[in-house]
């Protein structure tokens, strides 16, 4: 089966990836000033305490041993213990990473259904009013920065009229039990409907502020491809036997132009990780953004390490995603796959 | 339109072009693609449409079935009693497919390679509301009858799996399932190596006979040329010059520029180098020629040519040309 | 305009960068206020802080969070200081730091592109595994872990730039230089035995020039956004010194009260990431001939 020979390829080298990875995370961690095993137990530990530690972290071995036990706890899910929460990173890791997801995930749904019909009209229409419009828009709209944009959003939206709310998870009022850890569901379930919408209002500024840059760079991705596409013969070909146009753009045109798209997306989700520690800094949203934000002003380098190694699994993810998707759109890359190359 | 009504016979043509100029905005301006063709295809009826690189055969193929919004479309064309320019999109997109079919040159650029051959030949009847089982039945006979061999197991393969042959095997399918009166194929071979170049004519012969199918082939090769119309029209510049039996047009062809193409032939055996056996190089079409747009290359070029478009007259003979040195015989009329 | 675009598509892409500087001057249009608005601003960055009207540094707190207008053109900050003339001054860091940002990165990308391309298979592999991974980490994620290890200031943050980001200029110049090796007067060349370090040098990067220099473009746009962004989260630019990114993260806490400081930097940061966008847009239809050939083929060229 394609699918699996796909997943397991990408997954060895997804492995290969993150060892490289973890090398350059490793590199850094040498680079922090100061001795990590005092780091590690504390200011006031005795010698003695920080001896053990040292020898507990391996500190007395040559460095490419070093690195293997280091590479033997990170498969172990240990990424050490924070310095300001004096919790392990990964528990730390594992609260905040649902409500960035939950964030980015949203995000990317405003995209796409903003991006996607926006690029059809401008490709289906180029030269025109609209497409010079939309394109004019989507220009300025990838300079923007998104902390800035954030500020001036909750100024206007939440300070001065007032339609969202201004920071926050969630109102005061709900109370919410911890379930999966993505307020969305989790809120919905501790207070029904109300609590859930309450959420959503929530999310809606920080994941459109969010949504404003990357989806600028999918409109121009996915406009350029449709008018490719629209260029190509077959799509003459469909017009030729009958096909009506809008059957035309869902079933022949846009098929074939979101596969670049889809892999921009996947090259944005990691980034989009990244920009959501702006956004949740500025929202106050318990994310990982705030967690790194955090571990920053108390310079925890465990926990930003350990972020690094964490979102480098996330777009390692992410990537096989996007071959799964791009192998299940188009079944001449089904057809590589089986015949065993690439 | 004297001459129009001249070629026409008692049964109405399947497909009658008057007049016909195309034009297109580029950034230099508007140029014209095709200037005043006029051209008519009896039902059953095979032509031949020929013309070096850049006469204006496909922007007159793709204007028949209107495929390009940005060609500005006048003059008139009229299948089957409808007149298409004007006609809204609606039923443009009901008549395509249905009256006239179109295949292209490309076989494999000609297939969508996302959906299965299966989905593409029934797509045309599917869009006409027909029930699947309903059109994958007719497909698999169509596919059958074209030569594709275990047609009903190859309807879920995908085009990337299929020869240029077999592939160009399909477009015929989904051009002629809808069962149009018409069929319109550009350069369908050239793709295609020699051996399936020959197979792929004889099968259109074969449908045009059986369906009693109009057919409209635009082709560079003079040697399918011959073995496959009945008529042929010449093309130079966004005109046609030339409109005449195939036997006639080989035998004595009466524009310098169809004799040059004729005599061009057996002297270069590769297929699209035959056309290029004339002196200079066709005019782009921003920037034709004044009068007869052939006169630069023209070795019979009078005075006149450089100033007046020649009309299409009728020869003695039969046929139309359009040449000053065949003045209209006004006794003709 | 035809003849130009048919011209270019036919020859080969030799010593890309001398035709193009000679058509860059006759630009026109949107190309043409875009180009000045790019020379302007790197102007800005060399003399903006002497055209500052005002201390960019002494705080005045009873002239603090005036409104733009009298004697303030663009108002006062949480500190009193003049927001125009601190964003002028801004201009310096924000905008050379991200040139510098481009032009380091842009060094190691080239590098490992060349290593990659003559290396063979081995090194090919390896090193496109370590720019896999460098793709694996957002640039925000692994800057913050790099500032937060090296200390928070500007120079870290702008290392920290610079490793993250050259995977991108790698990949995109190992595959061009892959496809310049593949053109025939390569190829030649090779046969008669050039070495491949003299075919790097004389043909390869030199013929890679051209979609360098686009990238340049696109880059410096980007790079100001994150630099910003990373000034703004405090482990970019540090006080006293200024940076659009800085300003907005000092005025955050007073939008309410004196928005305009935290808007104008802003503002600036969108004016320069744009201008950079869209000059990268204009070069890549103007230098790179396959783009040119396929917005010529589209109808649409701007
Ligand atoms: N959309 C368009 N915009 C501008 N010019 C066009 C367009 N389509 C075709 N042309 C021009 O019209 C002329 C005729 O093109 P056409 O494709 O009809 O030639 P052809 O006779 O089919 O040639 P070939 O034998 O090479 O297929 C060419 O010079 C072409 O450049
Ligand atoms: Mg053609």
């Amino acid at each position: 089966m394609w699918i699996v020979r796909l997943v397991t390829k990408r997954l060895a080298l997804g492995v290969v990836t993150l060892t490289a990875l973890a090398a350059i995370v490793f590199f850094i961690s040498t680079l922090v000033p100061g001795d990590p095993a005092r780091v590690a137990v504390g200011e006031n530990a005795t010698p003695d305490q920080i001896a053990a530690a040292r020898e507990r972290l391996g500190l007395d071995k040559p460095v490419v041993m070093q690195f293997v036990m280091y590479l033997g706890r990170m498969v172990r899910g240990d990424l050490g213990v924070s310095i300001s929460t004096h919790s392990p990173v990964s528990s730390g890791l594992a609260a905040a990473l649902p409500t960035t997801f939950e964030l980015v995930l949203l995000a990317i749904l405003l995209m796409v259904v903003v991006a996607l019909p926006t690029a059809t009209i401008a490709a289906l229409r180029q030269g025109h009013h609209v497409d010079t419009g939309l394109r004019t828009s989507a220009v300025f709209a990838a300079g923007i920065p998104t902390f800035w944009l954030a500020l001036l959003a909750q100024f206007i939206l939440a300070g001065k009229l007032q339609i969202l709310p201004i920071s926050g998870a969630v109102s005061r009022q709900y109370v919410v039990q911890h379930h999966t850890g993505f307020m969305l569901v989790d809120s919905t379930i501790s207070g029904g409907l109300a609590a859930g919408w309450d959420a959503f209002q929530h999310l809606l500024m920080p994941a459109s502020v969010l949504a404003v840059l990357f989806g600028a760079q999918l409109f121009r991705a996915l406009r350029t491809e449709i008018i490719r596409v629209l260029s190509r013969e077959h799509i003459a070909v469909a017009r030729a036997k009958g096909v009506p146009r809008r059957i035309l753009v869902l079933n022949h045109v846009l098929p074939n132009a979101v596969g670049p798209a889809i892999t921009i997306l996947g090259v944005q989700f990691g980034m989009m990780v990244g920009s959501a520690v702006l956004v949740e800094s500025i929202f106050a949203l318990p994310g990982l953004g705030s967690y790194l934000t955090n571990a920053v002003s108390s310079a925890d380098i465990n926990a930003l390490l350990g972020a690094v190694l964490v979102t480098g699994v996330v777009v390692v993810l992410a990537s096989l995603l996007v071959d799964v998707l791009q192998a299940l759109r188009d079944p001449r890359v089904r057809a590589a796959q089986n015949g065993g190359r690439r | 339109m004297t001459v129009n009504q001249l070629s026409a016979t008692s049964t109405d043509p399947a497909l009658q072009v008057s007049d016909l100029c195309v034009d297109v905005d580029t950034p230099a301006g508007r140029i014209r693609l095709l200037d005043g063709v006029s051209l008519s295809v009896r039902s059953g009826e095979r032509l031949a449409v020929v013309g070096e690189s850049g006469s204006g055969k496909s922007v007159m193929a793709r204007s028949i079935l209107r495929l390009d919004d940005s060609f500005h479309l006048s003059g008139s064309i009229k299948v089957d009693g409808t007149e298409l320019v004007g006609l809204p999109e609606r039923r443009m997109e009901r008549l395509r497919g249905s009256k006239v079919g179109m295949v292209f040159q490309d076989p494999l650029g000609a297939l969508n390679p996302l959906c299965t051959i299966g989905e593409q030949v029934t797509e045309p009847l599917r869009v006409r509301g027909v029930r699947r089982p309903e059109a994958e039945r007719a497909a698999i006979a169509i596919l059958g009858e074209l030569g594709v061999a275990k047609a009903a197991q190859r309807m879920r393969a995908y085009p990337h799996e299929f020869s240029g042959g077999m592939r160009q095997r399909v477009v015929l399918a989904m051009a002629l399932i809808a069962e149009p009166d018409l069929l319109i194929a550009d350069e369908p071979t050239t793709a295609l190596d020699v051996r399936v170049q020959e197979q792929v004519i004889d099968l259109l012969h074969e449908v045009s006979t059986e369906r009693d199918l109009a057919v409209i082939l635009i082709t560079h090769d003079l040697g399918i040329v011959a073995g496959f119309a009945e008529r042929v029209a010449v093309m130079y510049a966004g005109r046609k010059i030339q409109d005449d039996a195939v036997g006639r047009l080989f035998a004595e062809p009466a524009h310098p520029y169809a004799r040059g193409l004729i005599e061009a032939v057996p002297r270069l055996d590769q297929k699209m180098q035959r056309l290029v056996g004339i002196p200079g190089v066709p005019p782009h079409p921003g920037a034709r020629p004044s009068g007869c747009a052939y006169h630069p290359r023209c070795p019979h070029r009078m005075e006149q040519c450089e100033v007046e478009v020649p009309r299409e007259n009728p020869l003695a003979t039969g046929g139309l040309v359009a040449c000053h040195l065949y003045p209209a015989d006004r006794s003709a009329q | 305009m035809t003849q130009t675009a048919t011209a270019t598509a036919a020859a080969p892409r030799v010593r890309p960068w001398r035709r193009p500087l000679k058509r860059l001057v006759q630009v026109r249009g949107v190309d043409r206020v875009v180009g000045i608005m790019a020379i302007c601003l790197v102007l800005l960055a060399l003399v903006g802080p002497y055209l500052a009207p005002h201390d960019i540094l002494a705080s005045n707190i009873s002239a603090a969070s005036l409104p733009p207008g009298s004697g303030h053109l663009l108002g006062t900050d949480e500190q009193g200081r003049d927001v125009l003339s601190r964003v002028l001054a801004g201009a310096r860091l924000s905008i050379l730091g991200s040139m510098a940002v481009v032009v380091g990165f842009s060094i190691i990308g080239v590098l490992v592109a060349a290593l990659a391309t003559i290396g063979g298979s081995v090194v090919d592999e390896v090193l496109m595994r370590i720019t896999d991974a460098g793709l694996a980490v957002p640039s925000m994620v692994l800057s913050l872990a790099l500032s937060a290890a090296l200390g928070p200031s500007l120079r870290s943050a702008m290392i920290a730039m610079v490793v993250t980001g050259w995977p991108y200029t790698a990949r995109l110049l190992r595959t061009i230089m892959r496809e310049t090796m593949t053109l025939p007067f390569v190829e030649g060349a090779r046969i008669l035995g050039v070495s491949r370090r003299r075919l790097m040098f004389k043909h390869v990067i030199p013929n890679s020039l051209d979609v360098l220099i686009v990238k340049w473009a696109g880059d410096v746009g980007n790079t100001i956004l994150v630099l910003g962004a990373l000034s703004f989260l405090g482990v970019g630019a540090q006080p006293p010194s200024v940076e659009w990114g800085a300003m907005i993260a000092s005025a955050q806490a007073y939008v309410s009260t004196a928005w305009w400081a935290a808007f104008t930097p802003g503002m600036a940061i969108t004016i320069t990431a744009v201008t950079f966008g869209l000059l990268g847009e204009s070069l890549q239809l103007r230098l790179n001939p396959e783009v040119r050939r396929h917005a010529a083929r589209s109808g649409g060229s701007q």
